[in-house]
C-alpha cells in the first residue's frame, strides 16, 4: 500500500518538476515538504483526494498529448526545405526563408491591419452581442417564444461559410441579386455592383460575423445569465431599482470574468481570419482585396497553386507566435489590474 | 547546401505553332500504325517478377465528380486484376475527389504513406521534382515500360520530353488529343435572326458589333458569358499572338518566335490592347457586374438559350465536331468559330511513381498495359463491361445509374493511360478516336518545350507574385476595373513583389537551357 | 421567478428578438425557395421570395448524382452522438480540477491546456501520427478522435464557470463530510454547473455536426460518409470546378447550377430544423433547472 503511494508520489514529483519549470512558482515543493510534517492520517486523504483531481484530468491530458503535443515536432517543417526521399527530420533547415513571402507583398501592412482591425471589431461585438441577447433572451416570459428564438440564433451555426456565400450572393448579385431587383429598383435607384465596391464590405462583413455568430456567443454567456441568483434581483426591484440598473448593476459585473475570458481566449486568435467569411464570401472579388485581404486569404493565394508545406508551416507559426505575444501581454495587463480573472 | 533535385521545375506549357486541325491525311493508316506497334511489342512482357508471385500496387487517382462507391472500385479491381495477376500486379484502386486532391497527396508524400502510382497534374509536377517526391523512371522505363516507349514512338517523342529534366524522366504523359485552339461559340439561333455574317468572326474583338446588336434587341440576353477564369478559358494571352509561350507561370512569357528573350506579359503592348477592349466591352454594357464573382460559366447560361457568345478553347479535332457535341450538350443550336490555330496545349495529366513507392516494377508493369491494351484502359476509364457498360454497335454505352461509367467515365480517359487505345463512347462519331489520333499526330512540339523552370530561388517571390494575379488579373481580364488607373498599381504590385528577380530567373535558367539544346 | 420585472423591458426584449430572428430567417427562407424555383426564372428573374415558377429539378439532381444522402444523415447523427458524450465528459471532468485552486498542479494543467489552443503541429504531422501509429483511416474514430474531443476553449469557459459559481465552501463542506472527489463533482459540482455543461454541450455537438475536415483527411470510402463530409466534397468540387484550373468541357458542365448550389445548401438545413426542437426540450430544460438550483 505504502510502495503504490509512493511510486505515485514520484510521479506526481515529475509533473511537479514540470510545473515549477513552466511556472516558475515554488509553492508546490513547499506544500509537500508542510505535508510530511502533518499528521499521517490527514495527509493520507489529503494526497488520495489530490490524486483522484488527477486522474480526473487523465483522459483529457492524454488526449491532449496525442492529439496536440506530439504532432507539436510538425512546427520544425516551418524552418526546412521538405524532401519527400528524406523525410520530415533530415530534410535541410532552411534557415527563416520559408518566413520571407510573408513580408513580401507590397501590402504587407495592409494586410495585418486589416486581420487586426477586424479581430477587435469582432471580438467586442461578440462578447457585446453575446451578453446583450443572453439577457434579452433570459427576459422572454412566452415559452414558446423562447424555445423558438433559441433555435432560430442558432440556426446560422449549422451552416458552413460556404453556404453563407451563396446566401449573400442571392442578396448582393448585381443581375439576380434581391436587394438590386427587388428592392433598389422599386425604389427607382440605380443597381450597386456589390461585389466591386470595397467601401461597403467593412460594413457587409461585420455584420455576416455578428449575424453568424450570434447564437454561439450567446450560448457562451447564456449559462452564466441563468445562473445568476434571482434573488439578487428580487432585492434589487425592492429597492426600486429599474430593469436597466437591473442589468446595469447586477448582470454586468457578475458576467465580467466570463467576459474577460472570453476576451482573452479570442484575443489569442487575433492573428488568424475565418478563412470563409474574408475569402468565400466576398466571392474572391479582386477589387474588394483592400477590405478583405487578410493573413489567412493571402496565404491560401500565394501558396494555392504551390504545395510548399514549408511556406505554410511557417505562415501558422508566424501566427501563432503573434498569438501568443498578444494573449501573454494581455493577461499580464488583466493580472495587474484584476488578478482574480487572469486565465493563469 | 548541398542539393541534388532541391529544385523547383515547373512544365512548360507545350506550344506548338501547327496548321489548322483537319489535314486530310490517312487517319485510319496512322491509328493501324499505332496499333500495330503496340502489338508488335506486346506479346511477351518478360521483364515481370518471377512467376507466380503477385504484388500489390496502389493506385491513387483524382475524378472530377463524386468518388466511386467501394463495391463498384472492388468490381473494377477483380476485372483490372484479372488482367494484371498473370502479369505479377495486384492492383488496388484509391480515388480522390480533384478539389483536394493535391492537398492530400502532399500530405500523404510529406507522412511517408505508401501510394505506388498517381496521377500528376502539370502544375504540380514541379513540385513533386523539388520535394524528390517522385522516382526517375529511365531504367524502369527501359525494362517494363518498353510499350510506353513505342507508343510515344517518334512522332509524341516531344511529349516524353516534355516530362524529361536533365535528361532523367520523371512521369508518363497521358496521351490523348493535346492540341488546344480557341473558338468563338456562337448561339445560331439568335445570329440567325439578325442574319448576322458569322464567317467574318476572325479574332475575338469581330465580336464587339454582333453583341452590341444583340444587348440593344435582346434586353433578356447577356452578350457574352465567361468560360473559365477569363473569357478565353485559360490565360487571355492565346487569343492574340500566335507566338506566345506561357511556359507554364504566364508571368514571364515569350512573345516573338526569334530568340529566348522573355518578358514580363503584363506589361506588353498585347495586353494592354485587350484590357482596353473588354474593358470598353464592358463599359459599354456587354459584360455582366457578376461575371467575375458568379460562379455560373457558359453552360448554365447557354442552356437556357439566354447568351449569345463565349470564349472558349478545346482539343476536338475539328470546329464542326465540336459544334455538334455543344448543340447536344446544350440543347441550343450553337456554332464554333475558331480564332487561332491548335498549338499542342500542356501535358496536364502525367502518371508518376511516388518515392513512398513499396513496389515500382509492377506500377510500371501496369502503366505500359495501359498503354496497350484496351480492355484495360476501358475498365480504368468506364468501368466493367457487362455492369456499368455495355459495348452497342461498337460504342460504350454507359448502364443507368452505374456509379463507375457515370464518375471515373468523365475523368479518367483524361487522366491515364492512352485514350487513343480505348472506344469511343455513345454520341460521337464511330471514327472520332482516329480523327483526334490524326489531329494529335499532326501537332509538334512548342519550342520551349522541355524547358522546366526551378522556382525554388524565388520561391517567395513566386508566392507574392500568386497573389496578386488574383487581386487584378479576373478584374482587368474581365473588363470591370479601368486598365488606364488600374494596370500600372497591378505592374508596379507586381514590381514589389519581385516580379523583376522571378523573370532575371526564369530568364537565366532559359538560356542554359537553349545553349544545351 | 421572473414574474415581478418590468413589463416594459419584457416588450423590449421581445420585440428585439423578433427583429433579430427575422433578419436571420429571411436569408435562409430565400436560400430555400430559390432551390425550389426554376432554373430559368432565377436567371432571368433573380432571386426572389415569390419566384414565377416553382421546380423540384435541383433536388432531383441532387438524389440523382449522390445516392448516399440518407445514409450520411444517419452517420453523422452517431457521430455526433457518440462524440458530444465522450468529448462532453472529458472536457468538464478536465476542467473541474483546473478550477480548484488548492490542487498541486492546477497552474500547470492551466498553462499545458492553454498552449495546445495557441500552437499546433499542422496538418502534416497529426496526419502523419493518426494514420500511421494508430490506424484510424476509414474508421469510425476517425470521424471521432482528431481535433474534436477536447476544445481546450470549451475547457478554459468551463473552469471558469467553476470557478464563478461554485462556492469553495460547498466543496469544502462536502470533504468534511467526508466525500471523495468523484461524489463531490458528480453529486454537487455537476448539477451546479448544468447551464454551462448544457451549453457547452450543444456547442460540441455542433462542431461534431459541422465537422468535415476529418471525413476529407481520414475517410475515403464515400459510403462512410457523414453528411457534412459529403456536403462539402460537393461544394469544394463546385470550387474547384469554377475557380478556372479544369481545362475541359467536359468538367466544366459538372458545376451545378444555381439553384442546385442553393439546394445542396438547403439540405443541409432542413433537417436539423426538424431535428433541433426535440433537442431544445433537453436544452431548454437544462438551463432553467441549473438557474433554479444556482
Amino acid at each position: 500500500m505504502i510502495s503504490s503511494l509512493r511510486s505515485k508520489n514520484s510521479w506526481i514529483n515529475g509533473l511537479l518538476i514540470n510545473s515549477q519549470f513552466l511556472s516558475g512558482r515554488k509553492w508546490p515543493a513547499v506544500y509537500f515538504v508542510g505535508h510530511i510534517s502533518n499528521d499521517m492520517r490527514r495527509e493520507k486523504k489529503l494526497k488520495k483526494s489530490e490524486l483522484h483531481l488527477l486522474l480526473m484530468t487523465l483522459p483529457g491530458v492524454i488526449y491532449l498529448v496525442i492529439n496536440n503535443y506530439l504532432p507539436m515536432f510538425g512546427i520544425v517543417i516551418a524552418f526546412k526545405k521538405i524532401n519527400t526521399s528524406k523525410g520530415i527530420f533530415r530534410s535541410e533547415w532552411n534557415g527563416i526563408s520559408n518566413f520571407k513571402f510573408l513580408f513580401r507583398s507590397a501590402d504587407a501592412w495592409l494586410i495585418t491591419r486589416n486581420t487586426l482591425v477586424y479581430n477587435l471589431v469582432f471580438i467586442f461585438l461578440n462578447i457585446f452581442l453575446g451578453v446583450l441577447f443572453a439577457i434579452l433572451l433570459n427576459e422572454l416570459w412566452s415559452k414558446t417564444f423562447k424555445k423558438l428564438s433559441q433555435t432560430i440564433l442558432i440556426l446560422p451555426q449549422i451552416v458552413s461559410m460556404v453556404i453563407v456565400s451563396y446566401m449573400v450572393y442571392a442578396f448582393l448579385s448585381s443581375d439576380n441579386g434581391f436587394i438590386n431587383n427587388s428592392i433598389l429598383i422599386s425604389l427607382g435607384k440605380n443597381k450597386i455592383s456589390w461585389y466591386s465596391k470595397a467601401r461597403y464590405w467593412p460594413f457587409i462583413l461585420v455584420f455576416i460575423q455578428a449575424w453568424k455568430s450570434l447564437g454561439y456567443n450567446v450560448l457562451l454567456f447564456l449559462a452564466s445569465v441563468v445562473s445568476i441568483d434571482s434573488s439578487l434581483y428580487e432585492s434589487a426591484e425592492i429597492d426600486g431599482a429599474s430593469r436597466i440598473k437591473q442589468i446595469r448593476y447586477i448582470t454586468i459585473p457578475l458576467l465580467k470574468p466570463a467576459m474577460i475570458t472570453l476576451g482573452l481566449l479570442m484575443v489569442g486568435r487575433i492573428f488568424y481570419s475565418d478563412f470563409g467569411l474574408f475569402y468565400q464570401v466576398p466571392m474572391d472579388s479582386g477589387p474588394l482585396y483592400p477590405v478583405t485581404q487578410t493573413i489567412d486569404t493571402y496565404v491560401f493565394r500565394g501558396l494555392s497553386n504551390i504545395s510548399n508545406l514549408g511556406m505554410a508551416a511557417a505562415a501558422a507559426f508566424y501566427q501563432s507566435i503573434v498569438g501568443f505575444l498578444v494573449i501573454m501581454t494581455c493577461n499580464t495587463v488583466v493580472k495587474k489590474v484584476d488578478a482574480e480573472n487572469a486565465l493563469f | 547546401m548541398k542539393k541534388l533535385f532541391s529544385v523547383f521545375l515547373v512544365i512548360g506549357l507545350v506550344f506548338s505553332l501547327v496548321g489548322c486541325g483537319d489535314k486530310p491525311a490517312s487517319a485510319s493508316e496512322s491509328t493501324e500504325a499505332v496499333i500495330e506497334k503496340t502489338e508488335t511489342s506486346a506479346e511477351p512482357s518478360s521483364a515481370a517478377p518471377a512467376e507466380g508471385e503477385i504484388k500489390d500496387v496502389y493506385l491513387f487517382t483524382c475524378t472530377f465528380r463524386d468518388v466511386p462507391n467501394s463495391e463498384t472500385v472492388a468490381n473494377m479491381e477483380s476485372k483490372i486484376n484479372e488482367i494484371m495477376h498473370p502479369l505479377g500486379v495486384n492492383v488496388h484502386l484509391e480515388y480522390y475527389n480533384v478539389a483536394e486532391f493535391d492537398a492530400e497527396v502532399s500530405r500523404r508524400l510529406a507522412s511517408g504513406d505508401r501510394i505506388d502510382l498517381m496521377n500528376a497534374m502539370d502544375y504540380n509536377y514541379a513540385g513533386y521534382l523539388a520535394t524528390e517526391s517522385i522516382l526517375p523512371l529511365n531504367d524502369l522505363l527501359d525494362n517494363y515500360g518498353k510499350d510506353i516507349k513505342a507508343v510515344f514512338g517518334t512522332d509524341f517523342k516531344y511529349m516524353l520530353d516534355g516530362l524529361t529534366f536533365d535528361g532523367t524522366i520523371y512521369g508518363i504523359p497521358q496521351l490523348s488529343a493535346k492540341h488546344t485552339y480557341n473558338y468563338v461559340l456562337i448561339n445560331k439561333d439568335l445570329a440567325d435572326k439578325y442574319n448576322m455574317d458569322l464567317s467574318a468572326i476572325k479574332t475575338y474583338k469581330d465580336l464587339e458589333p454582333l453583341m452590341l446588336t444583340i444587348k440593344e434587341k435582346e434586353p433578356g440576353v447577356k452578350p457574352i458569358v465567361r468560360s473559365g477564369i477569363t473569357f478565353s478559358g485559360t490565360t487571355a494571352a492565346c487569343t492574340f499572338n500566335e507566338n506566345y509561350e506561357a511556359m507554364s507561370d504566364g508571368v514571364g512569357v515569350l512573345m516573338s518566335d526569334e530568340g529566348y528573350d522573355i518578358v514580363d506579359f503584363y506589361e506588353t503592348d498585347e495586353y494592354k490592347e485587350f484590357l482596353d477592349t473588354v474593358h470598353r466591352w464592358y463599359t459599354e454594357g456587354l459584360v455582366s457586374d457578376d461575371i467575375a464573382t458568379s460562379g455560373d460559366r457558359v453552360h448554365t447560361y447557354w442552356q437556357t438559350g439566354n447568351a449569345f457568345a463565349c470564349i472558349d478553347h478545346t482539343t476536338n479535332y475539328s470546329a464542326e465536331n465540336e459544334g455538334k457535341n455543344l448543340t447536344n450538350t446544350y440543347g441550343v443550336n450553337s456554332v464554333v468559330i475558331p480564332i487561332s490555330s491548335p498549338v499542342c496545349s500542356n501535358l496536364i495529366y502525367s502518371s508518376v511513381i511516388p518515392r513512398t513507392s513499396q513496389n515500382p516494377e509492377g506500377a510500371m508493369i501496369f502503366l505500359n498495359e495501359m498503354y496497350k491494351n484496351p480492355d484495360l484502359v476501358n475498365t480504368m476509364y468506364y468501368g466493367v463491361e457487362g455492369t456499368d457498360w455495355n459495348m452497342v454497335d461498337g460504342f460504350i454505352t454507359g448502364v443507368e445509374g452505374s456509379s463507375a461509367f457515370l464518375n471515373c467515365g468523365t475523368s479518367q480517359p483524361m487522366i491515364w493511360g492512352n485514350y487513343f487505345i480505348s472506344s469511343p463512347t455513345a454520341g460521337n462519331d464511330s471514327d472520332s478516336i482516329k480523327k483526334a489520333l490524326e489531329y494529335t499526330r499532326s501537332g509538334k512540339g512548342a519550342r520551349t518545350l522541355g524547358f522546366l523552370f526551378d522556382t525554388s530561388e524565388v520561391s517567395d517571390e513566386w508566392a507574392a507574385i500568386q497573389s496578386v494575379l488574383s487581386e487584378y488579373q479576373e478584374g482587368l481580364e474581365f473588363g470591370i476595373l479601368d486598365p488606364e488607373t488600374e494596370l500600372p498599381k497591378f505592374i508596379n504590385k507586381l514590381k514589389a513583389a519581385g516580379v523583376d528577380d522571378f523573370i532575371a530567373e526564369k530568364q537565366k535558367q532559359l538560356d542554359k537551357w537553349s545553349a544545351n539544346k | 421567478m421572473m414574474k415581478k420585472r418590468g413589463k416594459g423591458f419584457q416588450v423590449f426584449a421581445a420585440s428585439i428578438m423578433l427583429i433579430t430572428c427575422l433578419i436571420i430567417v429571411i436569408p435562409f427562407l430565400l436560400m430555400i425557395i430559390s432551390s425550389f424555383t426554376e432554373e430559368k426564372s432565377l436567371l432571368l428573374n433573380g432571386y426572389s421570395f415569390f419566384p414565377e415558377k416553382w421546380s423540384l429539378e435541383a433536388y432531383r439532381y441532387i438524389l440523382k448524382s449522390s445516392g448516399i444522402i440518407l445514409s450520411s444523415y444517419g452517420y453523422s447523427a452517431l457521430v455526433t452522438l457518440t462524440g458530444t458524450i465522450l468529448s462532453e465528459g472529458m472536457t468538464v471532468l478536465l476542467a473541474y480540477p483546473l478550477s480548484r485552486k488548492d490542487f498541486f498542479a492546477e497552474r500547470f494543467l492551466t498553462v499545458f491546456v492553454f498552449i495546445t489552443m495557441l500552437f499546433n503541429g499542422g496538418l502534416v504531422s497529426q496526419y502523419m501520427i493518426y494514420s500511421t501509429i494508430f490506424n484510424i483511416k476509414n474508421t469510425f474514430f476517425a470521424y471521432l478522435v482528431p481535433n474534436l474531443m477536447l476544445s481546450g476553449f470549451y475547457v478554459m469557459i468551463i473552469k471558469n464557470y467553476y470557478t464563478a459559481n461554485v462556492p469553495v465552501e460547498l466543496i469544502e463542506a462536502a470533504r468534511i463530510d467526508g466525500s471523495g472527489e468523484f461524489y463531490t463533482f458528480y453529486k454537487i459540482v455537476l448539477p451546479v454547473a448544468r447551464p454551462i455543461v448544457v451549453s457547452m454541450g450543444v456547442l460540441i455537438a455542433l462542431s461534431y455536426w459541422n465537422d468535415w475536415t476529418n471525413g476529407l483527411y481520414y475517410v475515403t470510402k464515400p459510403e462512410m460518409y457523414t453528411f457534412q463530409s459529403l456536403l462539402n466534397r460537393m461544394i469544394q468540387q463546385i470550387n474547384y470546378l469554377t475557380s478556372g484550373q479544369m481545362m475541359s468541357n467536359a468538367a466544366q458542365t459538372q458545376i451545378p447550377s444555381v439553384s442546385v448550389r442553393m439546394g445542396i445548401a438547403a439540405i443541409g438545413v432542413i433537417p436539423m430544423i426538424i431535428i433541433y426542437p426535440f433537442f431544445q426540450k433537453f436544452f431548454v430544460g437544462g438551463l432553467t433547472a441549473g438557474a433554479i438550483k444556482g
